[in-house]
């Protein structure tokens, strides 16, 4: 069925010296197809289908085929064989599912779909698994369905119609519940029943078939465990291979692919009740997990893995048995340091990851954190990820210190495509698991220093909620920002955080010479004149206005000149703050200053705004729903990921005052709102 | 499910592609783009390092063959290392078909790459991994 056109055209574009070359071969061959078309009807079904082709090539070339697609699909009902695959594939290939011309092909698909030659219902049938859209599933399910259950239908057809089936029901999600597949038992029981066939690829395509049924709607399809493992136990056992055909022992596995499909579809459902199906199911399990070796052949080690790997995802699913988590850790403990096989330390740290939320792992995984470590510094970026996700996972209270600087070492030399979700894990890791309030805020210090670009607000505005709330930090925390604001450069973030800090409890370390009130109003004053951004500027002239309160006769005019230098100025919120100050600064208003500017409250227990963030992040974008997601929508409550790991309101042993005036806590603040997910009145 | 499947030379020239989820906030020149931007990162990566890669969201995996990149885009769920072989019974069943195949048997006989390809996988599944039953409807269309 060589086309000679085709082969020509070819070959004529393989010659193109350039890009230029090509671009004009293209277009001179374009207008020819399209003034072949102005008279479709003079074409033979060969010249059509040359045409067709010709379109399809450029098509795949990267240029835009605007035209041609009514010859493509009146190739469909041609009643050839040779014409209908190209009239099929042009149009998978070309038209997407919203495009209106899908519609005019329901009707032929579907006669084809009745015809008695397999090979053109196979056509019709991947065409519609492909491309079809919500009007093939009204009108084509039933069809379909009925070629599925059809007893004396080829295994060829029954497959593709078990994807076909999938398709629609993906379009038309109602036909998955009650009312529609889901409902029927006599259906559901001839649908389990295929996966007795005789035939995997019926068997394979069917598994997809229930995988997509079963994350729909897990509670309709209890029956397919009992299913699943039985067939699981089949393909491991030695007769396999004689059974189904050799031809799909795949480098000494058989069909690995169908077995990770059966290892997915079990982890929709807790273990299996009978104890005698359970027992089966583990031991096939603990057989597969320990006995699988690394040998020579990259081929038949990939696919033993596959299935290893997925068997392992069902056991940190399952969690209870200990004899098959202790065999996995120790498959993964190897793995992890097999020097030369990239491939499985990416998968070992990966399952390692998500296998640290059960304790007894976790403890064993410690004895690799040294691997981990090394990992972060491989020079594949693929593995830098899965360590630092697994370091993440893998820090408690014991390591913390440790981990956290490998990661702050890390960041430092970091790409920048990671560095912000690298931040935000640090600033979570350092707040959970710090030995003292100290190290937290030093460490989110010198974080600022280290990728202040990438500290989002949030992450600094949580510091400031833990030192409002713990009396004792604060002095340490306005020590530590007036030496680290010292610096000549400093990051805007740093100089917000420090700012904000130094208002607000600057007065613990005032008596000091070297941090007085003037030196804290200079050093500030410094920054002033140097910071960019207007939000900035505005959070310190608060702060020097705070400093107004706590010492007037010291700064007061030095911070009332500024304030004047700032009436006009553009900014509307700079020039409303600095007229609001003045006036607080008048004399007559120093009881009104006081009551404004009184200590903060403490902010209550709220969400962790950085682990929200953190969560936001992780975006789903699968069409059917994982057994994860749906685990995480029933436990959503027990998630004790959410509570706020610093005590927030530890530290509030009465109200804290200043040492000038009477303040009793709780005045409300000047501008912002107070407490809360955001920094109250900066 | 699979998101693509691509088969991009080392130039950046896509000999083969097939989307099996619904592109149409793609066109042509961001296609090839796309399709370019992700050959160029596994270009990037040397021979020790692992076949997986992270792009907009979905896993790549990629296996290269002489001077051709097969390459596999997929969503989360899906196995890496079950995908990786999988892309080598295809290239074992075109080898089959082809007698040695080569990239130019690929490009000359585009029809049959396509048809090969959707016999063996269909709406993002991987269906049929037998060579010989992939095989024998195409059989039937040559005869």
């Amino acid at each position: 069925m060589a086309m000679r056109g085709l082969t020509q055209f070819i070959g004529d574009i393989r010659n193109c010296a350039n890009k230029e070359d090509e671009r004009k071969r293209v277009d001179k061959e374009m207008a020819n197809i399209r003034k072949h078309f102005k008279e479709a009807t003079k074409l033979t079904p060969y010249q059509k289908k040359k045409y067709v082709w010709k379109m399809l090539y450029i098509y795949v070339l990267g240029y835009e085929v605007d035209f041609g697609h009514m010859e493509a699909l009146n190739l469909i009902t041609a009643p050839g064989y040779s014409e209908k695959t190209v009239g099929y594939l042009a149009c998978v290939l070309l038209l997407s599912e919203t495009n209106e011309f899908l519609r005019l092909i329901i009707n032929s698909t579907k006669n084809d779909l009745m015809s008695a030659n397999e090979e053109i219902q196979g056509l019709s049938l991947a065409c519609v698994a492909n491309v079809g859209g919500r009007e093939f599933a009204e009108t084509l399910t039933v069809d379909v369905q009925k070629l599925l259950f059809n007893p004396q239908a080829r295994p060829q057809v029954k497959k593709k119609a078990a994807l076909c089936m999938l398709r629609l029901l993906r379009k038309y999600p109602d036909n998955f519940a009650e009312d529609g597949i889901g409902g029927n038992q006599e259906q559901k029981d001839k649908l389990l029943d295929l996966l007795d066939d005789s035939s995997l690829g019926v068997i394979t395509a069917t598994m997809s078939l229930l995988l997509g049924l079963v994350s729909h709607n897990p509670e309709l399809w209890p029956d397919s465990v009992n299913k699943c493992c039985k067939l699981l136990a089949k393909l491991n056992h030695p007769n396999a291979s004689k059974e189904y055909g050799p031809e799909y022992v795949y480098y000494k596995t058989i069909n690995p692919w169908l077995q990770v499909k059966v290892l997915r579809l079990l982890q929709y459902y807790p273990p299996p009740e009978r104890e005698e199906v359970n027992k089966r199911l583990c031991e096939v399990l603990q057989r597969i997990i320990s006995e699988t070796s690394m040998g020579k052949n990259v081929n038949t080690n990939n696919s033993a893995h596959a299935v290893v790997f997925e068997a392992v995802n069902y056991v940190i699913h399952m969690e209870t048995n200990q004899q098959l988590i202790h065999a996995a850790v120790n498959m993964l403990g190897q793995r992890i340091t097999s020097g030369n096989q990239p491939n499985y330390r990416y998968l070992a740290l990966d399952a390692m990851q998500r296998m640290s939320h059960i304790p007894e792992a976790a403890q064993q995984f410690k004895r690799h954190q040294e691997t981990i470590i090394r990992s972060l510094k491989d020079n594949d970026v693929s593995l830098r990820r899965r360590s630092l996700d697994v370091l993440y996972s893998m820090c408690d209270s014991n390591n913390s210190e440790q981990v956290v600087g490998e990661l702050l070492d890390y960041l430092a030399g970091s790409d920048f495509s990671i560095r912000e979700e690298l931040v935000l894990r640090v600033a979570i890791l350092a707040e959970r698991f710090s030995p003292n309030l100290q190290w937290y805020v030093d460490t989110i210090l010198k974080l600022m220093s280290l990728a202040g670009d990438y500290v989002s607000d949030q992450v600094w505005m949580r510091v400031v909620q833990i030192v409002t709330n713990h009396e004792d930090l604060q002095l340490y925390a306005a020590e530590t920002c007036f030496k680290a604001l010292k610096n000549e450069a400093v990051h805007e973030s740093m100089v917000k955080c420090g700012g904000y800090i130094l208002g607000e409890f600057g007065h613990h370390i005032a008596s000091k010479r070297e941090t007085s009130a003037e030196e804290q109003f200079a050093l500030l004053k410094d920054k002033f004149d140097s910071c960019d951004q207007n939000e900035t500027k505005q959070l310190l002239l608060t702060a020097f206005i705070k400093l107004v309160n706590v010492h007037p006769d010291k700064v007061k005019e030095r911070v009332v000149a500024l304030l004047n230098h700032h009436t006009h100025t553009i900014d509307a919120e700079l020039q409303q703050r600095a007229i609001e100050y003045l006036v607080l600064s008048r004399p007559d208003k120093e009881s009104m200053l006081e009551t404004v500017l009184d200590v903060m409250p403490n902010f209550p227990e709220r969400e962790n705004i950085l682990t929200k963030k953190i969560k936001e992040r992780e975006r789903a974008s699968t069409t059917d729903r994982t057994a994860n997601q749906i685990k995480a929508g029933k436990g959503g409550e027990d998630d004790d990921e959410d509570a706020p790991t610093v005590d927030l309101s530890a530290g509030a042993a009465g109200s804290q005052t200043r040492p000038k005036g009477a303040g009793g806590g709780g005045a409300a603040p000047s501008s912002g709102g107070g407490g809360g997910g955001g920094g109250g009145g900066v | 499910m699979i998101k693509f499947l691509i088969l991009v030379n080392k130039q950046g020239q896509t000999r083969l592609a097939r989307y099996y989820e619904d592109r149409t906030d793609l066109s042509a020149e961001e296609r090839t783009s796309q399709e370019a931007d992700i050959v160029r990162k596994c270009l990037m990566r040397g021979e020790q390092q692992c076949s997986f890669l992270e792009y907009k969201g979905s896993k790549i995996v990629y296996r290269r063959y002489a001077s051709l990149f097969f390459i596999i885009g997929a969503d989360e769920e899906e196995n890496e290392l079950a995908i990786l072989e999988f892309i080598h019974a295809l290239v074992e069943t075109m080898d089959r078909y082809f007698e040695s195949v080569c990239e130019l048997d690929i490009m000359s006989q585009l029809d049959k790459a396509h048809f090969i390809v959707d016999e063996m996988i269909v709406n993002g599944c991987i269906l049929e991994t037998n060579k010989n039953l992939a095989l024998a409807p195409l059989a039937v269309l040559d005869k």
